[in-house]
């Protein structure tokens, strides 16, 4: 028999005794390994004609080594031998025989049939090629009687069961930093095979940026350290993951690593830090809206009410009509930043949809006629519970956009169709079960950026030059599609287009009366109001207006003063026109009182802020009305005669 | 039973059987501190390692007695339990202090 080169891996110092002296009197050379990374070391630069591999070895066991060698080109006609006692009793079952990759099995037993086994084996290597496939076991009949049961064989799986389940992954690391276990998922987080995974480089599996960093990490040995987290999370196949490395105390200096996929979690924290961003603004832009719709108030009253003293030949005339327009200008301006504010809700009825992409597509239409206008509208929609007036805001808002987006010329698509919240995208987190009505609008203008893409929800985010965009448009869409209850969405591209999805949730069919038109006139009126508001500018130019066409007016400066007033003239007192936020005793409380005195009391609420849940509410109680500032004079003198008409 | 007779019962010369022997029962001390220690920790795992390694040395060289000792200590540990196992690891302390005193006269291996 010739020379043979032969690695003995075995974790048993007496069993690679054994096998050295047996193997060298006869000549052969012999190079032993205690476990199966040390094993791989010596494989490096030894090509062994044969190896025999324990099973059970710490730092890559036999079955991972057998694979691992069998990848290994020079190792090509290496013959490999199992040598395990655990071989023969799990081979008994013969569940794992076709797992392990060996070209010969020999039970562990006395050395003296042993001995005699793989003396066989070392004749029958030479005439047998290495095929890889599973060969047969010898020396079984030898062994020690043994009673394997099944329950043995169940609690080793069982372990095993729980690492494989496990959502995270998990790896063992060796004192050089060479991976020695991984479990299934660690796998496919890395997205590297286990063969692969196992004694290569645990640093090098990362980023390089990494690197340094979980080099340095491993070898500070400290106990539990978690320094790759969800903010500053490690970086591996295209994900991020949290690393938790547990030090061994007992062997050696060997490491548990636990990786856990972060990437949707952060995803859905970046939603919920947006969500509070947009809240928190909103609840600004909400603020500033109602200071300035106080002011625009008393400009619009002092505007009109010269307007009243001036015949159109008056070259003043022309001025104080600007004003006007600059004010109306204004308002639309604060009444964008109230619907990102979400207050905006307020004459809600049941529409239908189409007729709203309808009335704002007509009108669209006939402004910009280089844009072609399709329309894809579902026969049988289900109405939504909407103000009409904002969601043709919206509308018109994304029109416009999609205008901007295609100068010259272009098409705008507007589709409508019933879903239901599962066809909802996924980037929002869970949309309220129920129905939908699908408002898609798709332009084939320029499309955007990632980057912008993420922004245009934000209030004053533009990318139009100064003085030509607000960056309110999409921030108010928003904020009043929120408001419904719904979910505004957008699919871009750079150069390919934009589309803007809206979701509003479904209500049954009720169509309701629009309510009786109001002629446009200045309607007159003889009958006594209370003002009451805290803006000294407001009741001036309110108490001259009125006065002007004809009502009596009394004043208040806050809720006590209503009060008090109202106690007095309660018999003369036919309207009170009731600031809804004032300071110590707001609108709610003081309706709440005179309704206490007067069941039957007629209560005009306004605000600078648009009617909101508070607002509603007392609406809901019985309160008569609600008007926004700034109001114009027609719309004052109209809701306060709407109010006193009504049950006389 | 001479040593020669255990000897040729698997198969070796005396010499190589006593370097054996005297492996055997290196490797057996510091097994049985470990199978100790675990035990006081009640760490099935380690108790399994350890009557692991004990069972398939004494198994090789043919120490029947030792052999089925450990095997009923690691056959427990398998299947979570360390009932009988502190009695257990007081035989194989015996049964290997025995055999180090028997086999190896001049070395002073003994487990405590
Ligand atoms: N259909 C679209 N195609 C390409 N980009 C768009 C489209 N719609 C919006 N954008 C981008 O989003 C930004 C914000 O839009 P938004 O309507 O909020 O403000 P704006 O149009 O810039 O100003 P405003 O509407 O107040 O006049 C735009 O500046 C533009 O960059
Ligand atoms: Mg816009």
């Amino acid at each position: 028999m010739e020379m043979k080169k032969i690695l003995v891996a075995d974790n048993h110092p007496l069993m690679l005794k054994y096998m050295t002296n047996l193997l060298e009197k006869r000549g052969h050379e012999v190079l032993t390994a205690q476990d199966g990374l040390s094993a791989l070391d010596i494989l490096n630069d030894f090509i062994p004609d044969i190896m025999f591999i324990d099973l059970i070895m710490p730092n890559i066991d036999g079955k991972k080594l057998c694979k691992i060698v069998r990848r290994m080109p020079a190792l090509k006609h290496s013959y490999i031998v199992v040598l395990s006692a655990i071989a023969a009793e799990e081979l008994e079952e013969t569940a794992n025989l076709a797992e392990i990759e060996a070209d010969a099995y020999i039970a562990k037993g006395p050395f003296d049939k042993m001995g005699k086994h793989i003396l066989a084996i070392l004749n029958r290597s030479d005439q047998k090629a290495s095929t890889g496939h599973p060969g047969e076991i010898i020396g079984l009949e030898d062994i020690h009687s043994r009673q394997i049961t099944k329950e043995l064989l169940s609690a080793r799986r069982h372990s095993k069961g729980i690492m494989e389940n496990i959502d995270e992954g998990i790896m063992e690391i060796a004192c050089d930093a060479r991976i020695v276990y991984v479990n299934s998922a660690a796998v496919s987080l890395s997205g590297i095979s286990e063969e692969k995974l196992l004694a290569s480089n645990f640093v090098n599996i990362f980023h390089e940026i990494q690197r340094q960093e979980l080099r340095a990490l491993l070898e500070s040995n400290k106990p539990s350290l978690q320094v790759f987290t969800k903010d500053s999370p490690a970086l591996l196949n295209g994900k991020e993951l949290e690393l938790r490395i547990l030090p061994l105390k007992e062997e050696g200096r060997k490491s548990i690593v636990i990786l856990k996929d972060v990437t949707e979690e952060k995803k859905r924290d970046v939603q919920i830090q947006r969500a509070l961003k947009m809240e928190t603004i909103g609840t600004l832009a909400g603020g500033i809206a109602h200071e300035f719709n106080n002011l625009l108030t008393g400009i619009q009253g002092n505007a009109s009410l010269m307007l009243l003293n001036t015949v159109s030949a008056d070259p003043d005339y022309k001025r104080l009509k600007n004003i006007e327009k600059m004010v109306q200008d204004g308002s639309t301006l604060t009444s964008q930043l109230l619907g990102y504010a979400r207050e905006g809700k307020y004459q809600v009825r049941s529409i239908n949809p189409n007729k709203l992409v309808e009335n704002t597509s007509d009108t669209f239409g006939r402004t910009r006629k280089d844009i072609a206008v399709h329309k894809e509208l579902a026969g049988d929609l289900f109405m939504v519970e909407a103000d009409q007036g904002q969601i043709e805001q919206v509308l018109l808002n994304l029109y416009v956009n999609a205008a901007d987006a295609m100068p010259g010329v272009g098409s705008l698509f507007l589709k409508t169709t019933n879903v239901t919240y599962k066809d909802i995208g996924t980037e929002h987190h869970r949309p309220k079960p129920g129905n939908y009505v699908k408002l898609v609008v798709t332009d084939t203008g320029n499309g955007m950026e990632e980057k912008t893409r993420k922004r245009i929800f934000d209030p004053f985010f533009t990318t139009k030059e100064i003085g030509q965009g607000t960056g309110l448009g999409l921030a108010s869409a928003y904020g009043i599609i929120k408001a419904h209850g719904g979910y505004i969405d957008v699919e871009s591209e750079k150069g390919k287009g934009s589309s803007f999805k809206i979701y509003l949730p479904a209500v049954k069919a009720v169509v309701r009366d629009q309510g009786t038109v109001i002629r446009e006139e200045h309607l007159m009126g003889h009958k006594t109001i209370l003002l009451v508001d805290d803006e000294e500018s407001v009741r001036e130019v309110s108490q001259e207006l009125l006065e002007t066409i004809g009502y009596n007016i009394l004043t208040a400066k806050d809720g006590k003063e209503a009060l008090e007033v109202y106690k007095k003239y309660r018999d003369t007192i036919d309207l009170v026109l009731l600031d809804m936020v004032m300071p110590n005793m707001g609108g709610s409380k003081v309706y709440d009182r005179l309704k206490e005195m007067n069941p039957g009391v007629k209560v005009l609420l306004s605000s600078g802020y648009s009617i909101n849940g508070e607002a509603t509410e007392i609406v809901a109680r019985g309160c008569n009305g609600f008007i926004q500032k700034p109001f114009s004079f027609k719309d004052l003198s109209q809701e306060i005669k709407k109010i006193l008409n009504n049950g006389q | 039973m001479n040593i020669k007779e255990l000897a040729e019962n698997i198969g070796l010369e005396k010499e190589e059987y006593l370097e054996l022997v005297e492996l055997f029962v290196e490797t057996g001390k510091s097994d049985m501190d470990k199978l100790q220690s675990a035990i006081d920790e009640k760490n099935v795992e380690k108790v399994a390692t350890a009557s692991h390694s004990l069972k398939g040395a004494s198994g090789n060289l043919g120490f029947e007695e030792i052999f089925e000792v450990a095997k009923k200590i690691n056959d427990e540990a398998l299947e979570g339990s360390l009932k009988g196992t502190p009695e257990s690891a007081q035989v194989l302390k015996e049964k290997l202090n025995a055999i180090a005193s028997l086999l190896l006269p001049d070395t002073n291996i003994y487990i405590k």
